[in-house]
This record gives C-alpha cells, sequence and structure tokens, in this order.
C-alpha cells in the first residue's frame, strides 16, 4: 500500500529556526510567550511569541535579498529553505507541488505605515504565494490554503489528496504567519487575549496568547515497505464544519468529532500514544475539544496542547504542531502541557503533566477555527 | 459510474443564471451592497442572518441558495456528506480593509469585532454550513484565476477517499468593484454533464 510520509520538516517559531531547536527547547519547558508593551503601535499590552526578526534576517541575508521579501515571506523561505538542505528533493521540479497555509499573509501592508513597502498586490495571499515558489524556481501554480486556524492541518491533507491523486511526486506544505496591528487588534477586540501566559484547559484559562513563525513538512508518497526508518506517514485525516457559529465554538463540539470520528473510520483508539489538541486556553475552544473527545471515546487518551510554548500560530499552527507531534512520536517521549495545573473542562480528559514515555506509535492532531471549521489528522510511525 | 454536475449556477452583479439560463436580471447600475440585496429578495429569502454579513458572505450564502434550492439535498436535514470547496483571489481583502480603517487612527482607534469576524475567506464556508446543516470535508483555496484543474484533482480525490457524497465547489469572489460566484453541484451518477477540467472551463467561461 502507498502511503504519504514526512520525508523532513522545519519550524520557525520564537524557540528557533529549526525543528531540533524547537524541540530542544519544548523538552527543556521552555516558553517563547513574553509581554508586549509598545508593539505594533497598540495601546494595549499583550503577551505573545514573536520570532527574533534581526536573527532572521541574518540567516536569510546569507542566501537571499532581504529587502525584495516581506517578513511573512522571508519566515516561510527560511522554512522551506532549510528544511529542503537535508533532502534531495527537487523543488524546482514540475512533479513536486508547493501548498502554502497561511489566514493572513501580507496583510500588514494595508497599514498605511507600511503601504509603500511593497507593490499593493502583495498583499493578495497568491501574489505572495507565487514570490515564494519562485524563489525556489517552480513553476506550478502554488496552491494557496486559507482556512483561519485550520489552515495547516487543511493544508496537510490537501498534500495528501494531490499526492495520492498520482499528479505529483513531492509536496511541500509550507506557512505562517506574522503578527501585527491587524490580529492583535482584532484578538484583542474579541477579548479572546490573556493578561497571562495561556493556560490550555486548566481551570484558570481566560484567553489564549498569540504566536508567529513559519513551518514546512516536505511529503513524498511511497510504497509502505519501501520506507526509510523510523518514518511518519499523514495515515489519515477529515474536516469537518460545525454548522453552528461563525466565531463561537461548537457546545457539542459536533464538527470536531464528525472530524475525529471519520479520521479513526472505526479503528479503536489502542494504537494511539497521545493526542495533541488545540488547546488555545480560551473557555470555550478547549471546554469544546474536551466534549468532542469525550463523545468520541478518547478521555483516556493523554491530551496535550503545545500553546503555552508558542502561543496560538495561527495558519502555522496545524503544521508547526504536527512535526512537533511527529518528532515526539519518534522519540517516544509525552510532552507536558505548560501553563496547566488543574483540569478546568467538564469531562475527564487525561491532560499530561510530565514529559514520560510512551510505546505506541499512532497519535491525532486536532484543530479548530472561526468559521466553525475542525480538522483531524492521524499520524503513524513506521520504525 | 463517474462524477457529474447535477446543477450550477453563477451571480454577478447583472444577472443570476441557473444551469446557464438566466433567471433574472439586476439593475447594474447601483452599489454591489443593493444589487446583493435585489438578488436576496428576488430569491424570496428569508434568512434575516443575510444583513449582518459581510458583502463575500452573503453572496456565497445567495450561490448556495441558488444551487440547492429545489434539489433533492435542500431537504435533507444533517448534511453529513456534502462537502465544500471554496475558492477566490481577493480572500477577505474589502472586509481587511474596512476593518483596518478601525485601528488607523491612534486618535480613533476602535477595532470592531464585527467586522474582524468576516477577515477570513472561510467565514463563507462556515456561512453555507450553517445555512444548510452541511457537515462534510471543507476548505479554502485562493489563487489568481479560477482553477479548474486544481480543483478538479482535490474534487476528484474528495469522492475517492473520504465519505463524500455531493460536492459544492466553486469560485465566490468580491473586491471593491465587483462580484462574482460561479458554484457546481457535483455527484456521483451518468445523467449529465462529465466533471472534468474541459467541461468546468466550459461552463464558466459561457456563464
Amino acid at each position: 500500500m502507498k502511503v504519504v510520509y514526512n520525508i523532513t520538516d522545519n519550524i520557525i517559531s520564537s524557540l528557533g529556526f529549526t525543528t531540533d531547536e524547537n524541540m530542544a527547547s519544548i523538552s527543556q519547558g521552555r516558553s517563547g510567550i513574553e509581554l508586549h508593551t509598545d508593539e505594533f503601535c497598540i495601546p494595549e499590552y499583550f503577551q505573545a511569541s514573536l520570532v527574533a526578526h534581526e536573527k532572521l534576517d541574518d540567516y536569510f541575508r546569507r542566501f537571499a535579498d532581504v529587502s525584495r521579501y516581506t517578513f511573512f515571506e522571508r519566515m516561510i523561505i527560511l522554512s522551506v529553505y532549510e528544511a529542503a538542505s537535508r533532502t534531495n528533493v527537487d523543488l524546482s521540479s514540475p512533479e513536486t507541488l508547493f501548498i502554502i497555509s497561511t489566514t493572513k499573509g501580507n496583510v500588514y501592508l494595508l497599514d498605511p505605515e507600511h503601504t509603500h513597502e511593497f507593490d499593493i498586490e502583495r498583499v493578495n495571499l497568491w501574489s505572495s504565494a507565487n514570490e515564494i515558489a519562485s524563489f525556489f524556481k517552480n513553476q506550478n501554480t502554488p496552491v494557496v490554503v486559507s482556512q483561519a486556524c485550520i489552515s495547516g492541518v487543511s493544508a496537510i491533507l490537501a498534500a495528501k489528496m494531490y499526492l495520492e491523486s498520482g499528479e505529483y511526486k513531492h509536496v511541500v506544505v509550507t506557512g505562517g504567519d506574522m503578527l501585527s496591528k491587524f490580529i492583535v487588534s482584532g484578538f484583542q477586540s474579541f477579548k479572546a487575549l490573556s493578561p497571562h501566559r495561556c493556560k490550555p484547559f486548566d481551570a484558570l484559562r481566560d484567553g489564549l496568547s498569540l504566536g508567529e513563525g513559519a513551518a514546512t513538512i516536505i511529503l513524498g508518497i511511497d510504497n509502505e515497505d519501501y520506507l526509510p526508518s523510523d518514518s511518519i506517514s499523514i495515515k489519515a485525516g477529515a474536516t469537518s464544519n460545525d454548522a453552528n457559529h461563525i466565531s463561537g465554538p461548537s457546545r457539542t463540539g459536533e464538527g470536531l468529532y464528525r472530524a475525529i470520528m471519520n479520521t479513526m473510520k472505526g479503528d479503536d483508539a489502542s494504537g494511539l500514544a497521545f493526542i495533541n489538541a488545540h488547546g488555545t486556553a480560551t473557555v470555550y475552544n478547549d471546554e469544546m475539544e474536551a466534549i468532542a473527545l469525550s463523545r468520541a471515546g478518547l478521555e483516556h487518551v493523554p491530551v496535550t496542547s503545545l500553546k503555552g510554548y508558542i502561543g496560538h500560530t495561527l495558519g502555522a499552527a496545524g503544521l508547526i504542531e504536527t512535526i512537533i507531534s511527529s518528532h515526539s512520536l519518534l522519540n517516544g517521549q509525552l510532552i507536558n502541557c505548560l501553563g496547566f495545573t488543574s483540569l478546568g473542562v467538564s469531562k475527564n480528559i487525561q491532560v499530561i503533566t510530565e514529559p514520560r514515555r510512551f510505546e505506541a506509535d499512532e497519535c491525532l492532531k486536532m484543530v479548530s477555527g472561526f468559521g466553525g471549521c475542525n480538522a483531524v489528522v492521524l499520524l503513524k510511525k513506521y520504525s | 459510474m463517474g462524477l457529474i454536475i447535477n446543477k450550477y449556477c453563477s451571480i454577478t452583479p447583472h444577472k443570476v443564471c441557473v444551469d446557464g439560463l438566466k433567471i433574472f436580471d439586476i439593475n447594474d447600475q447601483q452599489s454591489l451592497e443593493k444589487s446583493l440585496v435585489q438578488t436576496y429578495r428576488n430569491l424570496e429569502l428569508e434568512y434575516p442572518k443575510f444583513f449582518k454579513m459581510d458583502n463575500l458572505s452573503k453572496l456565497a450564502i445567495l450561490a448556495s441558495e441558488c444551487l440547492l434550492k429545489n434539489t433533492e439535498l435542500y431537504k435533507i436535514a444533517d448534511k453529513g456528506n456534502v462537502a465544500l470547496v471554496l475558492s477566490n483571489a481577493s480572500s477577505s481583502l474589502v472586509t481587511d480593509s474596512n476593518y483596518h480603517l478601525t485601528i488607523d487612527d491612534p486618535k480613533n482607534y476602535f477595532p470592531s469585532p464585527s467586522l474582524f469576524v468576516y477577515t477570513l475567506p472561510n467565514i463563507t464556508i462556515g456561512e453555507i454550513c450553517i445555512k444548510h446543516k452541511i457537515y462534510g470535508e471543507n476548505i479554502f483555496f485562493v489563487s489568481e484565476h479560477p482553477d479548474a484543474s486544481a480543483l478538479y484533482v482535490y474534487v476528484n480525490e474528495l469522492f475517492e477517499r473520504t465519505n463524500t457524497e455531493y460536492c459544492i465547489a466553486g469560485w465566490v469572489e468580491c473586491n471593491v468593484n465587483t462580484y462574482e460566484a460561479f458554484l457546481l453541484l457535483v455527484g456521483k451518477g451518468s445523467n449529465g454533464d462529465t466533471f472534468d477540467v474541459k467541461t468546468i472551463d466550459n461552463l464558466y467561461n459561457t456563464k
């Protein structure tokens, strides 16, 4: 049987510019979320996980011209560049497709402070995506997925479809989001931001912490007997809408429950080592996820959220968190849910409080977002 | 059994067409907002939430109504096997710009939550799912032009590998000057236009 598998990956976040740097920081319990009092000309302070701009540009300058790309594009290009440096996949091949996941791309160019910096056409996601694919001399029209906070997982599932169709040999799934006045003020207007570092699933949770970043997964397809040892495959996945409310999570977890069930397709949960939840630390999101897990019979599976480490990285979240989950599967170590102390949801889910070993070889990654959308992906380790 | 196009529709500021036939003209000398409301009235839609939406979501609701009305799907209460694959060029750019006006001026800084929630293109999918109780696979793509071959490959795979029985697929674009919706209802069967790249392009170009 042919399976879609991860050839290599990269994460750019406040915790580092490679997957290894991010994994190392997480295993040390480090959080990149900090208080920002004078950022983006926003009157209120906020907690967020920001990428080190100057350091990123120092890396970027080694292989490309900083002035030709927006910060959003620089993060993604660096991410793809770093990932690709560890494989011999030909990014310029007609058999390689770029899929780019983002919620807001270059929206900061609408700010009168920044409008003059680039041709305003670059505010279009397709235009920015063309710049990214062209940098790697890829001639195919890049596919852009923009689906709120599920964009990253949706993009991975779309990549699986395009690979299984036989049209492409490799798909570079990349994406990201940069924070700006637009995004921070919008979440503040929703009263969705916590004044503290976020506390997923905790009794005292009171909102999310934003984050920025980019990530890349280069996917290939091959017969399962021929996979390199220690490969992670994208075994299954599904999306579903709550059909309930455009900004509030469903009270019954309807869409997420259906996405889980359509992903598991009747498989029992005995192979699941853990579930990496969305866990934004808003009151309603975390409760909704607990309800969906309970309805799906998964209350007993260890669950974690990575938002306490890197914040909610929006269009990058699904990618970054899938990559971290993959590496957690490979190293056999659960990641504790940073910021969590005591259970604050109505179902008895098993939130991970200490990093311990496991043996199982599968995990679920879940995301949910504005527009009532939900996505789930099932990862499997091949030893 | 292959995939067929059960029905298709298009909406522009000038006219509304179903299966290539014009069902009514719209006065194109009025604002985009007014022509969307005129379309709403002509379709005899009663859905007060419509008036809270931005133009892009209004357009999506109108197009989904044209497409699904009088079909067998319309009456099914729980549409768990209906997928939605939408795309456009401008994402939510008009609403993004309107939202930005609420934060541009430091002396008049009032970020609007009711605008912010519409600054995502996939809100159109959410609105259609709420209106029609659709729970199937869903995704939003952004491309410079309608991309029939990317759409074809993706939708084909959805039918091949997921629980999808029907798929609403197409283009919902709204910018400052104009708007355009073009939606297909794709299903399994043999009686109807074949769902392939050439047919999608033909129907779009002659809409």
